[in-house]
C-alpha cells in the first residue's frame, strides 16, 4: 500500500486526454451539469427544503447514464450506488451534488451523505493529516469516479476516498467547467439575488481584425 | 448612385409627408415624388437641400438598398391604434437597426440565436413553460429579461419613438431574432413587451402577423406565463391577495402591478370578478394604472454596453459609427436609448394595458 499525492487536471489540454482515456467527454458532462441545473430551477417555495438537490439528483443520474451508456458503458448500482461502468477503460462513474467544485484549495464535500455501498467502492481515506495525499488505487476492483456538480454550475470529474460517510482527499481531480459561463459564453449566475432569481448575461469578443 | 429608396426611408424616419418634405427642401413636390420613384437622379444641389431638410448625411442616399424588412412577418403591440406614419417610422427604424445590428455582429462574437421552435405549440401557457424548460430556467423569476434574450441571440434595439401607441415590435430576419422596444415607458412595461414578442418569435414565427387580435392575446398570454410561471406564483404570493400583496409580490417577477393581478385573475388566485375590480379600483388610486410608483430599475442592454464600452476603449465613438454607417448620430443613439446605461424613471404618462 502505497499513498500519491492528488493529481489536480486544470486545463482542457490536460483534462481532454485523461478524459478520452477514460471513455467520457467533456461536453457529455457539461449536459449533465445544464440538466441539472434546470432541475433544480424546477423548485419552488412550496417544494420540500431539500427539493433541488433531490431533483438535480435524480436528473443528474439520468442525465449521466443517458449520455454515456451505450456498447461501452453500462449501467450499474453496486451496493447501491447508482452509477455507470466501463469494462474497457475500468473506470465506473457516479454522480454527485457537491458544495463546491474546481478549487484546488478546497475538496468537494457531497451534499448528502455517502453509504457504505460508496465506501467500499472507493476505499477509506487512510492518511486523514495529509490531504493532498490519497491511497493510490482501490482493492475492491474498479475505481469509483465522481461526475460532481456545485450549485454555481462548476463541474469535476474526480476520485475521491470516502471516510466517515463524505469524501475526503482525492486521488485525482479533472476540472471539466467553472460553470456554464466558462463554456458557451452566456454568463450565469443564479441565486444571485434572495429570490433566486435568474441572471443570465451574454459576454461578447472583439472579432479578429 | 443615389438610392430613392434611403430617400423614402429617411423621410418616414423623420415622419415627414412628401409635401412637407418638398417644402423643407425648397423643391417641388412633384420633383421630390419622381425622385422617390426612382424616374430620375436628383443634382447634387438637391440631395444637399434634402439631407439638410432631413437632418441625413448626405453620403447616406446613395449606396445600397437599405435592409428589407417582411412587413407582413413583423408583429406590432398595439397595431390598430397606430397610424400609418408611426407605423413607417417604426419599420424604417427597424431597418436601420438591421445595419447597426449587422455593423456590431461584423465586428463581435455576439450570441447565436437559440430559441426553439414553438410554431406548433398553440397553448401560450404551455410554450411559455417548453421554452422555459429549454433553457434550463424552471420556476425562477428571470432578473435581466434583456440580458437573457441577448444570451440566446435575440438583438434587442431600442425604439426611440415618443408615443404610447408603439410598444414594441420584433421579427426574423436570416434566422436572427430582433426586438425592438420602446424605452420610454416603465421598464416593468419593456420586461412584459419583451416577454410578449418572444412570444411572437416563438409562437409566430411562420405566418402573417398583421394586426391579428387572436395572436396579440396569445402572445399576452406567453409573457404573463414566461415571466410569472404558474407554480412559482401558486408558492409564492401570500394570501388573501390585496393591494399591498400585489405591491409587494411584484418586485420578485419584475412586473407592473396591473400585470401580475391580471396575471391572479386569469390563474382563479383572485377568484371573483368583484375582487378583481376592486383592485383595480384600489390600485388606479395608487396610481399604478399609469405608472408603478414602487417600480424597479431599467434593464440596460449588456450586448450594446460592451460593444459600445470596446469600441470606446479603441477611442472609436458612437460619432464614428455613425459616420461608418452614414447614418445620423440622433438614430444611432435612438436605436440604443436607455439600454447602455441605467437612466431616470421615466414620469407617469398614459400608457396601453399590457
Amino acid at each position: 500500500m502505497h499513498f500519491i499525492q492528488t493529481v489536480i487536471r486544470r486545463d482542457p489540454w490536460e483534462v481532454e486526454p485523461r478524459l478520452k482515456e477514460i471513455g467520457l467527454t467533456s461536453a457529455g458532462l457539461r449536459r449533465v451539469r445544464d440538466v441539472t441545473c434546470a432541475a433544480r430551477a424546477n423548485v419552488t417555495d412550496f417544494h420540500a427544503a431539500n427539493a433541488a438537490g433531490t431533483f438535480a439528483y435524480q436528473d443528474g443520474v439520468w442525465c449521466l447514464r443517458d449520455e454515456f451508456v451505450d456498447e461501452v458503458w453500462k449501467m450499474e448500482r453496486p451496493g447501491g450506488v447508482e452509477a455507470i461502468v466501463s469494462l474497457q477503460s475500468q473506470v465506473r462513474v457516479a454522480f454527485a451534488n457537491v458544495d463546491r467544485c474546481c478549487d484546488e484549495n478546497h475538496h468537494p464535500l457531497p451534499i448528502s451523505d455517502k453509504g457504505s455501498g460508496a465506501e467500499s467502492l472507493c476505499e477509506r481515506n487512510l492518511f486523514e493529516s495529509l490531504p493532498s495525499f490519497a491511497k493510490e488505487q482501490s482493492s475492491l476492483g474498479i475505481p469509483l469516479f465522481y461526475c460532481m456538480i456545485d450549485p454555481d454550475g462548476r463541474v469535476e470529474l474526480s476520485r475521491p476516498t470516502i471516510e466517515g460517510k463524505t469524501f475526503g482527499p482525492c486521488v485525482e481531480r479533472n476540472f471539466i467547467s467553472n460553470g456554464p459561463g466558462d463554456d458557451d459564453g452566456a454568463k450565469q449566475s443564479a441565486d444571485q439575488f434572495d429570490d433566486g432569481a435568474v441572471e443570465i448575461t451574454p459576454t461578447i469578443t472583439r472579432k479578429a481584425a | 448612385m443615389f438610392n430613392p429608396k434611403k430617400l423614402a426611408l429617411a423621410r418616414m424616419r423623420r415622419r415627414m409627408t412628401g409635401k412637407g418634405l418638398a417644402q423643407a427642401a425648397g423643391i417641388t413636390a412633384d420633383t421630390l415624388s419622381r425622385l422617390e420613384k426612382g424616374h430620375r437622379p436628383p443634382d447634387d444641389s438637391t440631395v444637399v437641400k434634402l439631407a439638410s431638410a432631413l437632418r441625413y448625411p448626405t453620403e447616406f442616399f446613395f449606396g445600397d438598398d437599405p435592409a428589407v424588412i417582411d412587413h407582413d412577418g413583423v408583429s406590432f403591440r398595439n397595431f390598430s391604434k397606430m397610424s400609418a406614419k408611426e407605423k413607417d417610422a417604426a419599420l424604417s427604424a427597424g431597418q436601420l437597426g438591421l445595419q447597426l445590428a449587422q455593423w456590431a455582429d461584423d465586428r463581435f462574437n455576439l450570441p447565436d440565436p437559440d430559441l426553439p421552435d414553438l410554431s406548433y405549440q398553440n397553448d401560450p401557457e404551455r410554450a411559455a413553460m417548453e421554452v422555459r424548460q429549454y433553457w434550463g430556467i424552471g420556476e425562477r423569476p428571470i432578473g435581466n429579461m434583456v440580458g437573457l434574450l441577448e444570451s440566446k441571440g435575440v438583438r434587442v434595439l431600442s425604439l426611440s419613438e415618443d408615443t404610447a401607441n408603439i410598444n414594441a415590435f420584433s421579427f426574423w430576419l436570416d434566422g436572427i431574432p430582433y426586438i425592438f422596444l420602446n424605452n420610454f415607458k416603465t421598464p416593468e412595461s419593456s420586461i412584459f413587451d419583451s416577454g410578449h414578442e418572444l412570444g411572437h418569435l416563438l409562437i409566430h414565427c411562420k405566418g402573417d402577423l398583421r394586426g391579428d387580435r387572436l395572436l396579440e392575446r396569445e402572445a399576452d398570454g406567453f409573457a404573463a406565463a414566461f415571466l410569472m410561471p404558474a407554480n412559482d406564483i401558486r408558492a409564492s404570493v401570500q394570501r388573501p391577495i390585496t393591494s399591498e400583496t400585489i405591491i409587494k409580490a411584484k418586485a420578485k417577477w419584475r412586473v407592473s402591478a396591473f400585470a401580475l393581478l391580471h396575471r391572479l385573475w386569469r390563474m382563479k388566485l383572485v377568484s371573483t370578478e368583484h375582487q378583481y375590480r376592486s383592485l383595480c379600483i384600489d390600485l388606479s388610486r395608487r396610481g399604478y394604472r399609469s405608472s408603478e410608483p414602487i417600480g424597479i430599475e431599467r434593464e440596460i442592454s449588456t450586448v450594446w454596453k460592451q460593444v459600445f464600452s470596446s469600441l470606446w476603449s479603441e477611442k472609436i465613438t458612437k460619432e464614428d459609427v455613425a459616420k461608418e454607417l452614414r447614418i445620423p448620430l440622433d438614430e444611432v443613439e435612438g436605436l440604443i436609448a436607455n439600454m447602455t446605461a441605467t437612466s431616470i424613471r421615466p414620469e407617469a404618462r398614459t400608457l396601453s394595458i399590457v
